[in-house]
């Protein structure tokens, strides 16, 4: 049978306007992909909405890019009706009431979500190992990861199941997935799209993430999905803008720069792939320059990222107490102390559980200053020489990973006592609140590589534009894995 | 040795917004349990706090009723607890930047001396859900989590009972004159903490503080503070030492009962809400709130003096406000005489209200205030007696009958015109020569029954005090006895 | 010497409401060693010290204008708002009974 779903979010489109293909079709195909999944990539389905839904679509305009095509969403996002557990146990039997902004949104659009996929638990991780439904793997080779914490979304779209998900980024939980899965994922500017209904991690941290795969259709959800949304305080207000226009003009600046001490962390395949990427963007006529960005600050953007993710996490996470939604606490229970502790002690991994109390510890009053709000200092001025960075450059382009996806087998979970700079970086972007995208650059032996590119604050077209010319370079348009390895 | 007091008082104000602080659910009272919740209140998954205006402008007309510096950038802080009854895991309020501060409020106690509360904070917070406790378990009602609250914090700078119950009834006053709240402290809208140390006399350091909370009246206010000076004060005078504790008022005991020991005081681990941006007031929307507050009770106060009505009739009127109101739409229609009317409202109207059977209250009577000021402008002219005023009440409030047809209807005109009063005061007079002779005999009671024969004579029409001088002009001074 | 003990890793659990697995204490105690180390690097970077800190990843200030307007929307009924809930009695959801007045560990009131 003919396959469509392994095409671009534009190709589908081509196809759904000109007959070859109906949305109940494509629904259809979506049910037998998941059915074949073996990355473990899957929450729950909603295929019989998503028919329903696709049923009741009335006529595909042309410019409807993303009517009628199936997609999936992180298990973070709230969808009414369809379970959502963001994959822990403390949620498990979650029905939610109301869909997500972006869910509605995307909905409006007549997209049609077909499943919830894996995640971290509770998006608190970067491995994609660590839900309640076990390991995601990566379709490239399912000994390894396929990153986190938006694994599922990842693994699926790179095998074909859909042409996009998605993902939640509050540390590189989309760029880094996409790195490792041979994908386009993007992170818009905090505020650019409303965070309403996304279950939280780390509310200054956290934004909605795509991963798709062409940058031309990341270009589209992000025309989809930004706008102020007024049940979001913290969403920009900002005039309509056409992000596909920036990326079929490859609008943006042109000044670049890299920092060479990530690069020479990283492997020799990266570094190779990377310097290919750099040559092609000058024969562009894009400026690409080093830029000695201060090693102590890239040093600190571990721990003042993991502390402050720690922290509102510790009290975002805390509504988790078996009363409302979720198990609920022991029957047993002869006090309220008993029955919140026996939901959460079953509710949350061992992981989050020692971040939680990283977190609360660094919150207590007499720790704060030397620990919460020193983080919090940290991230002011790192923040700042990025900002610096910026007013000469308009992109910093790094690789999004230092290696290709680790083995699942030799993964670590505590914390880092030599944080790699190299594996971190993408958390800038968070710490900054920039847009930022990875883009596909190359294999190293059948695995796939990325490149990151970031951007000032509110340039989001800018850098999908400059994105574009990264894909112009590399050709790399559209992969997927042909048979799962 | 002689003690002196420091109290703090803590009051949360639930306010009376149409929507919950950070909820766009129904702000309500009375419904039944988690009728009216929202997704936010409820704290599902996802939802995000979305600051009502409303509540602001609250905010801002209660710091100024209370003299303080509004900040004109809010900031929301997360104080972060397990509790059954904070879903979120935390309470949204304002620890670093309250949105006033640094207040204060002049008070008048009942001997006529006066004294000033300092003010520390009034922040901006939400409500928790309401708990019933019953044998086993307790059950969580969310209607109420969300709902706005101020919460209002004075300095340690009242000496005496009397005092923060004096200060308690003003807070109570000013919130709900201004309209923001109901200030029910039995319904739980309005809710009062106390602290209270004391120290010898001439020391300067404060002693070891307990808590009193939830005092829910006034006068359990002023009880419980006076309690627990006696109680500390004995502990003390026994030469021991008082704990650091939370106690509560016991009504039935008529004293302070331990609630817990303050060992480890809970660590809130507040932080900024990273949900909520920093909110810039422009003075354009706070001289808006400002310009639109409802006048104040000091100023109803003087308002009332200048009219004429003395301490008394003024404190009656202020104690509910919806009289005042009543009183301040009747004073549109230019009574002739403001303490008749005042009477008439608070005396006669009220104990009508009172005694009704079917629900009347200020709100719903069958008649306008205007008819109340036309049924007092004729007490006040004479042109009806009390008694019958009575009866010219009695058919305005049972049946919306207006006082000019009551009086024609039972015909209460008097006869105010001298000529027809004197022409009736002869005849009497002419008819009863035995009884004038009588009088110029010192027969004193002779004047009130020619007087009695005058009104007769007129069918009651007669001004009775008209009637009065006539007669006794006519008959001359009383004689002596023989 | 750990620079936090495994007792207070304990406390932390219990206000956290959550018991811990064998062992994780003594592991929170190593990482909290190794993140006093990262913080010290943190406080030796120049500026870091003197920095306000930092909740918003760049300014971000809302005006008046943005306040949400003062009126109610429907709520979700009892039904629906204890539809998630397997610990409810009738239209209330229900918790062991709170000891309002022994040894409770804050000071919230239970009006």
């Amino acid at each position: 049978m003919e396959r469509f779903l392994n095409r671009t979010i534009k190709e589908i489109h081509a196809a759904l306007i000109s007959g070859e293909v109906t949305p109940e079709q494509l629904v259809a195909e979506a049910g037998e992909q998941i059915a074949r999944d073996r990355c473990n990539a899957y929450e729950a389905k909603a295929l019989k909405s998503a028919r329903r839904k696709a049923r009741q679509l009335g006529e595909i305009k042309a410019s409807d890019y993303l009517a009628g095509i199936p997609y999936l969403a992180k298990d973070n996002y709230s969808t009414k009706g369809v379970e959502t557990t963001a994959s822990s146990r403390i949620l498990e039997g979650y029905v939610p009431l109301f869909d997500a902004e972006v869910i509605r949104r995307l909905s409006r659009h007549g997209a049609l979500m077909v499943a919830k996929t894996t995640m971290d638990e509770l998006a608190m991780g970067g491995t994609g190992t660590t839900g309640r439904l076990g390991a995601t793997h990566n379709p490239y080779d399912l000994s390894r990861i396929a990153g986190g914490s938006s694994c599922g979304s990842a693994a699926a779209v790179a095998a074909g199941d859909v042409p996009y998900a998605l993902g939640s980024d509050t540390g590189d939980s989309v760029r880094k997935p996409a790195a490792y899965t041979g994908l386009v994922g993007f992170k818009p500017t905090w505020g650019l799209v409303s965070r309403y209904g996304l279950l939280p991690f780390a509310c200054s941290l956290d934004t909605v993430g795509w991963l798709t795969r062409c940058v031309w259709d990341s270009a589209a959800l992000c025309r989809a999905l930004a706008g102020r949304d007024e049940k979001d305080m913290t969403t920009l207000q900002r005039p309509k803008h056409d992000y596909i226009i920036d990326v079929e003009t490859r609008a943006g600046g042109r000044r670049a720069c890299y920092f060479p001490a990530v690069i020479e962390r990283c492997s020799p395949a990266v570094q190779e792939a990377f310097n290919r990427v750099v040559e092609g963007l000058r024969k562009q006529g894009v400026t690409v320059e080093a830029y000695d960005f201060d090693t102590a600050l890239l040093d600190a953007i571990y721990p003042t990222y993991m502390v402050i993710s720690c922290c509102e996490a510790t009290s975002n996470d805390a509504m988790y107490d078996g009363m409302r939604y979720g198990p609920a606490g022991s029957p047993d229970s002869k006090t309220y102390q008993e029955f919140m502790t026996s939901a959460r002690t079953r509710g949350f991994c061992d992981l989050i559980k020692r971040r939680f109390i990283i977190g609360s510890y660094s919150l207590l009053a007499e720790n704060q200053h030397d620990m919460f709000q020193r983080a919090q200092r940290a991230r002011r001025v790192i923040v700042e020489a990025l900002n610096r960075m910026f007013e000469e450059y308009d992109y910093l382009v790094l690789p999004a990973a230092p290696t290709v996806a680790p083995k699942i087998d030799e993964l670590s979970y505590s914390w880092s006592k030599e944080p790699a700079f190299a594996d971190n970086h993408l958390a800038l972007a968070n710490l900054g609140g920039m847009p930022s995208l990875t883009v596909p650059m190359g294999f190293d032996n059948g695995l796939p590589l990325g490149v990151n590119v970031t951007g000032k604050v509110l340039d989001d077209g800018g850098v999908l534009g400059f994105g574009q010319r990264i894909e112009d370079v590399t050709g790399l348009v559209n992969l997927t894995v042909g048979e799962v390895r | 040795m002689e003690y002196k007091a420091t109290i703090g008082i803590e009051i949360h104000v639930e306010l009376k917004t149409r929507s919950k602080m950070f909820s766009a659910a129904p702000n309500t009272y009375h419904e039944a349990p988690n009728s009216q919740a929202g997704l936010v209140d409820m704290s599902m998954p996802g939802t995000l706090p979305r600051l009502n205006m409303e509540a602001v402008r609250y905010g801002i007309q209660l710091a100024t009723a209370l003299n303080m510096q509004v900040d004109r950038t809010l900031y929301f802080d997360r104080k972060n607890y397990f509790y059954p009854d904070l879903p979120k895991g935390y309470q949204i309020t304002q620890q670093d930047h309250p949105i006033g501060s640094h207040g204060y409020l002049d008070l008048t106690l009942d001997d006529g001396s006066n004294f000033r509360v300092y003010v520390q904070r009034a922040h901006l917070e939400e409500d928790t859900c309401k708990q019933t406790h019953l044998a086993d378990v307790s059950l969580e009602d969310y209607n109420r989590c969300g709902v706005p609250l101020i919460e209002i914090v004075t300095e340690p700078c009242i000496s005496t009972a009397q005092q923060a119950a004096k200060y308690v009834e003003g807070i109570r006053e000013i919130v709900t004159y201004l309209g923001i709240s109901d200030g029910r402290m039995d319904e739980g809208s309005m809710r009062c903490d106390t602290n209270v140390s004391i120290a010898p006399v001439g020391s300067d350091h404060l002693g070891t503080k307990c808590e009193v909370k939830n005092l829910n009246t006034i006068q359990n206010v002023e009880a419980a503070i006076a309690c627990e000076i006696a109680r500390q004060q004995a502990i003390l005078e026994a030469g021991g030492t008082v704990e650091q504790e939370t106690r509560r008022y016991d009504e039935k005991l008529k004293q302070t009962v331990l609630m817990r020991k303050k060992t480890n005081a809970v660590d809130y681990k507040y932080f900024r809400e990273p949900n909520l941006p920093p909110f810039d007031l422009s003075e354009r929307f706070i001289q808006g709130a400002v310009s639109s507050m409802r006048k104040l009770p000091w100023v109803y106060r003087a308002e009332f003096a200048k009219l004429g009505l003395s301490n008394y009739e003024v404190e009656q009127l202020m104690k509910d406000k919806r009289l005042v109101d009543y009183f301040e739409r009747c004073l549109q229609a230019d009574p002739k005489d403001v303490k008749t009317l005042w009477s008439y409202l608070v005396v006669d109207l009220q104990s009508y209200i009172n005694k009704s059977l079917s629900q009347l209250t200020l709100d719903n009577l069958p008649f306008a205030p205007a008819d109340l000021v036309a049924l007092a402008d004729l007490v006040a002219t004479h042109a009806i007696n009390s008694k019958q005023a009575k009866t010219v009440m009695e058919d305005l409030v049972s049946r919306g009958v207006k006082p000019a047809q009551s009086v024609a209807e039972h015909g209460f005109e008097q006869i105010s015109d001298s000529g027809a009063i004197q022409a009736i005061v002869d005849e009497v007079v002419a008819a009863h020569p035995e009884a004038v002779e009588d009088w110029k005999h010192g027969k004193d009671r002779i004047l009130g029954f020619l007087v009695g024969q005058v009104l007769k004579a007129s069918h009651g029409k007669a001004n009775p005090s008209m009637a009065r001088e006539m007669v006794l002009a006519k008959i001359g001074p009383m004689g002596q006895r023989p | 010497m750990s620079r936090v003990s495994k007792e207070t890793i304990e406390e932390c659990a219990r206000n956290l409401m959550f018991e811990l697995s064998p062992g994780q204490a003594e592991l929170i105690s190593e990482e909290f060693d190794t993140l006093y180390g990262q913080l010290e690097n943190l406080a030796a970077i120049p500026g870091v010290d003197q920095a306000e800190p930092m909740t918003f990843p760049f300014r971000r200030h809302l005006t008046d204008a943005d306040l949400r307007a003062d009126e109610p929307e429907q709520p979700l009924g009892a039904e629906k708002a204890l539809a998630n809930s397997h610990s409810k009695i009738g239209d209330q959801i229900k918790v062991p009974k709170v000891v309002a007045h022994g040894q409770v560990d804050h000071t919230e009131e239970d009006m």
